[in-house]
């Protein structure tokens, strides 16, 4: 049994030296602590050079760290994403170098799910604006509640109206319709740029909910608004 | 920024006709017309956003069209745009008796062109990550519209503006001017009458797909408003390579901003394929990626057809009876006189366009479709794209072309709608 998860492993570690899991082939004999065992040993390994000033390492070293990701995230294929996803997490901290960070954002954006929302979530008030905007992407691009409710929990604590109107846009580009009345809110509010983009975020949501809200403040809206009211 | 109004110019001076004109007025020689030129009141007004190497083409025709007046140019460089306007400038002022002009407004930002109520239409020609978001914001203020082709960047933006089209009413004309090409036309009818058998297999010989590009850090020339230029891609500091509207690199190969040769050669040649295949506003089922045997993906039609990416730069289109071969200026068919047959009365006529522009220009005057109204370039569009995701990922996709959803895969399903960097949005 012990050379069958070795021959197995080593199968695996093939397999991911070519930087790309073949659709058909995926290693179906590795536990889930041998997937992300050899995935946390791949990614320390790439980890220094995706940041490199040396752009041949960190294109060589973020290129293959991408392949093994959108392979994991093939059909069928969840344990492995699970298990690439898991150890991406705690290296989006500020000692990874920040094009490290952002390059880890965007395979998460790609293929990561509920697992990795707290994580991403934390960066949202991330120091580094680049990264905030990185981690507001990916939460964007997460399915599921989890996303959703830190996306509305950054709403709800934004501190300038430039985050507000950044945290409208990706839940209104979701489709979010339980963010109706947190984004009604600011239809009359004193920003003009949260006014429109919760005008035209509430027309992409649709809805009864988002049209009620948008007939309500109707009268109260500045004309530029009124006009994106009209229009949603 | 002023209010943006509704009400298109021509559609205010038709309300307009009962008004009575009170006390002395001049009237112009321009606003009267001249011999060979219209009066001011029936001329197009036009405004280009974007002014690269493609808009320029575009720029030198409206010039000199005597039934259209550009009055505004809109460009993230202050340079090309301050050129641009000092030409119009120039070719208007040669026709008043003055010798000057100055009605031609120069601007960065082409929310100002969507705000003023006299301008009839808009040519952009700005890099394909732009592209969704100014055509759905010249179409929502009712401006009729020449979009550069690929159409968009991704396939939610390609339906979006089929949504804001229909939706507006305007004449959208997508810039796949191969359509508008005798030989193109006549392959895609021979095709289509069956003058080769039944289709079994097409060929598209274009480039491969964009990618990640490491650059280095340059300054920011004067004039280039980087942050704009970037606008809903993700932020890179900047090179003059990705911002470089070079043909063979450049933007377009960059996968932030484009879809590479793909999309870039593909919205031409993946285009006549659709169209000779009749599949407009429809598209193939699934993507197969390569393989042992296949080094390029393949498409699979419903009606059976294979579609190969690959072979020389045109499209083959291969039947049980013969072949069409068709490129810029090359049209070859087996057997050889099949290139000389005349598509009877009777058969299917294809839309019959000589002049890209022009017939978008006609469509304006008719109200009606032009040649790649934008189902037609959102179609072809998503073969592109849906070509690109199979590349990316290394695995085939199953598509719903009436749906316009991947079946079976959430994790590609994610590439049909990219987020953009805040606080940019089609509007």
């Amino acid at each position: 049994m012990k050379s069958l998860a070795l021959f197995c492993m080593a199968a695996f570690l093939v397999i991911l030296g070519a930087g790309r899991l073949p659709a058909a082939d995926a290693p179906a004999a590795a536990s889930p602590a041998d997937l992300k065992a050899q995935f946390a040993k791949e990614l320390d390994t790439l980890l220094p050079d995706m940041s490199s000033d040396d752009l041949g390492k960190r294109r060589n070293a973020q290129n293959k760290f991408s392949e093994m990701c959108l392979a994991a995230g093939r059909p069928g294929a969840d344990a492995e994403r699970t298990a690439i996803c898991t150890v991406i997490l705690p290296k989006l901290g500020a000692e990874t170098g920040e094009e490290g960070r952002v390059w880890l954002l965007r395979q998460l954006q790609y293929v990561g799910r509920a697992e990795a929302v707290p994580a991403v979530a934390a960066l949202l008030a991330d120091k580094t604006p680049r990264i905030r905007e990185c981690a507001r992407r990916t939460l964007q691009a997460i399915p599921g509640d989890e996303a959703v409710q830190a996306l509305r929990g950054s709403l709800a604590k934004a501190d300038t109206d430039e985050w507000r109107v950044a945290m409208i846009n990706a839940l209104a580009q979701r489709g979010d319709a339980g963010s109706v009345a947190a984004i009604a809110k600011f239809l009359t509010g004193a920003n003009e740029a949260c006014a429109l983009a919760a005008a035209a975020g509430l027309g992409k949501i649709g809805g009864p909910k988002a049209a009620a809200a948008l007939a309500a403040a109707e009268a109260k809206a500045s004309d530029k608004v009124r006009f994106v009211v009209h229009d949603a | 920024m002023s209010q943006t109004i509704r009400l298109s110019r021509r559609g205010f001076l038709k309300g307009a006709a009962a008004a009575a004109l009170v006390g002395p007025y001049v009237v112009t020689s321009g606003a009267l017309g001249a011999p060979g030129k219209p009066a001011a009141s029936n001329r197009l007004t036009v405004a280009h956003i974007g002014i690269g190497n493609q808009g320029s083409g575009h720029f030198g025709g409206m010039l000199g069209n005597r039934s259209a007046q550009i009055l505004a140019v809109c460009d993230v460089r202050k340079t090309v745009r301050d050129q641009r306007q000092k030409e119009v400038d120039a070719r208007y002022g040669q026709e008043r008796e003055s010798g000057e002009y100055q009605g031609c407004a120069a601007y960065n930002d082409y929310h100002e062109v969507m705000a003023r109520a006299d301008i009839d239409a808009v040519i952009i020609a700005v890099p394909d990550h732009w592209h969704a978001i100014v055509s759905c914001a010249a179409a929502r203020a009712g401006k009729d519209i020449y979009q550069e082709k690929p159409l968009t960047l991704d396939i939610h933006e390609a339906w979006t503006l089929v949504d804001y089209v229909r939706r507006y009413g305007v004449v959208f004309q997508t810039g796949s001017q191969q359509r508008s090409d005798t030989k193109f036309r006549h392959a895609c009818e021979l095709v289509r009458n069956g003058y080769i058998g039944k289709l079994q297999t097409v060929h598209v010989g274009v480039g491969g797909p964009s990618e990640e590009k490491y650059l280095p850090e340059e300054p920011i020339p004067p004039g280039l408003d980087w942050e704009v230029w970037q606008g809903p891609a993700p932020w890179k500091p900047h090179n003059s390579e990705r911002c470089s509207g070079n043909y063979g690199g450049g933007w377009r190969m960059i996968r932030d901003y484009s879809g590479g040769m793909m999309t870039d050669w593909g919205a031409h040649h993946f285009d006549i394929a659709q169209w000779g295949m009749g599949m407009d506003g429809n598209g193939p089922v699934e993507v197969l990626a390569p393989d042992k045997d296949n080094k390029q993906i393949r498409y699979r039609y419903a009606s059976g057809v294979v579609m190969y990416h690959g072979g020389a730069n045109g499209v083959l289109f291969t039947g049980t009876d013969g072949k069409v071969e068709v490129n810029r200026g090359h049209l070859k068919t087996w057997p050889d006189d099949l290139a000389r047959a005349t598509i009877g009365p009777n058969e299917t006529h294809l839309y019959a366009s000589n002049d890209h522009r022009g017939d978008w220009l006609h469509c304006i005057k008719t109200r009606s479709r032009p040649i790649c109204d934008i189902e037609v370039g959102a179609s072809s569009i998503t073969v592109c794209h849906l070509g690109n995701l199979c590349y990316w990922l290394g695995r085939n996709i199953k598509w719903d072309p009436v749906k316009k959803e991947i079946i079976g895969d959430a994790e590609a399903s994610r590439w049909l709608d990219r987020p953009k960097r805040a606080p940019y949005r089609i509007a």
